[in-house]
């Protein structure tokens, strides 16, 4: 390399400083080979070491002691913050493109889920509901057989009192194991089933959460 | 020579070696006098002659020479202000280090 290809990298590599600056140090540097000498061009361009280096002493001085590599580390900052922002934007995009194509799909899986909860709810209730309401029958049953068995036992005939109130004590007896079925289930199964569906409920959204 | 030379101490040599001439002096000039003292490289001292002229210490001006221009640096006042204090500072501070450097006790 000679001294006017070494000027001329050197300018080029100036070209992102201000013109001033840039006419100064190339100058500068025209001056400093002409003062020294035809004969010590190549000493000197040796010393100097690369236009790059010398680019650099220069751009450190107007930039700042922190300044290192300044075109290649602004330029890679610069690339790497466009195409993350490019990558989050197009991730983006897909996403919104994906939710809004399978819209009619997750609709009809949530409502269908929602119905079948509502549906699985209704149907506990109501067998709760009946198996009340047969225990309350069988009761009333009981207790009006008996009543009805214990007046012809002494009243009318012996025989349809005693059969009577034997179906009426059958009755009370189902009654009684009905009843305790229903406060087991009151007690026990209605709390857990409760429980169940409120962890079946809060499911979905931490395991979203957990993805996110 | 190992020990580092800050920017401070580089702007305090060359307006040193600056004010040696009542003339002024040119870029290549300075550069073989500081190198005379100590190892710099030749692109160490524009970015210096650019910062002092920058901060006014230095004033610059062409001269014809041989059919071309050459580029002069010379002292102004708040540079020649600077220099007085910059050895008033060097006195102190290098006494400093000698005796340090050298175990002796300080007075």
């Amino acid at each position: 390399m000679n001294r006017n290809e070494f000027l001329r990298q050197l300018e080029r590599l100036l070209c992102d400083i201000p013109e001033n600056e840039r006419r100064e140090a190339i100058e500068y540097y025209q001056n400093y080979f002409e003062d020294a000498g035809p004969e010590k061009e190549a000493q000197i361009i040796e010393e100097l070491g690369s236009p790059q280096e010398v680019a650099a002493s220069i751009k450190r001085n107007l930039f700042g002691e922190d300044y290192e590599d300044y075109d290649f580390v602004k330029e890679k900052k610069q690339q790497n913050a466009y195409e993350n922002q490019q990558n989050k934007t197009t991730r983006n995009i897909v996403l919104a493109v994906i939710i809004v194509l399978t819209f009619p799909l997750w609709i009809g899986i949530l409502a269908s889920a929602f119905g079948i909860l509502i549906a699985g709810i209704a149907v506990v209730f109501a067998a709760a509901v009946s198996i009340i309401a047969v225990v309350f029958c069988f009761f009333v049953m009981g207790f009006v057989l008996c009543g009805i068995g214990m007046v012809n036992l002494f009243t009318g005939f012996p025989a349809v009192g005693l059969v009577l109130t034997a179906v009426g004590m059958f009755l009370l007896a189902f009654a009684v194991l009905g009843l305790i079925v229903v406060v087991w289930t009151v007690g026990r199964i209605l709390p857990w089933t409760l429980r169940a569906v409120v962890r079946l409920c809060k499911k979905p959204f931490q395991k979203r959460g957990a993805v996110i | 020579m190992g020990f580092g030379i800050g920017a401070i101490l580089l702007d305090a040599i060359v307006l040193a070696v600056v004010s040696k001439e009542e003339e002024g002096t040119y870029g290549y000039k300075v550069t073989q006098d500081v190198r005379r003292a100590i190892d710099i490289s030749e692109s160490t001292l524009y970015p210096v002659l650019r910062r002092l002229q920058k901060n006014e210490y230095l004033v610059v001006y062409d001269v014809e020479c041989g059919g071309r221009n050459r580029r002069y640096y010379k002292l102004t006042k708040a540079g020649a202000v600077k220099l007085k204090e910059y050895q008033i500072e060097w006195k102190d501070y290098s006494s400093k280090i000698s005796n340090l450097l050298s175990g002796e006790e300080q007075v």
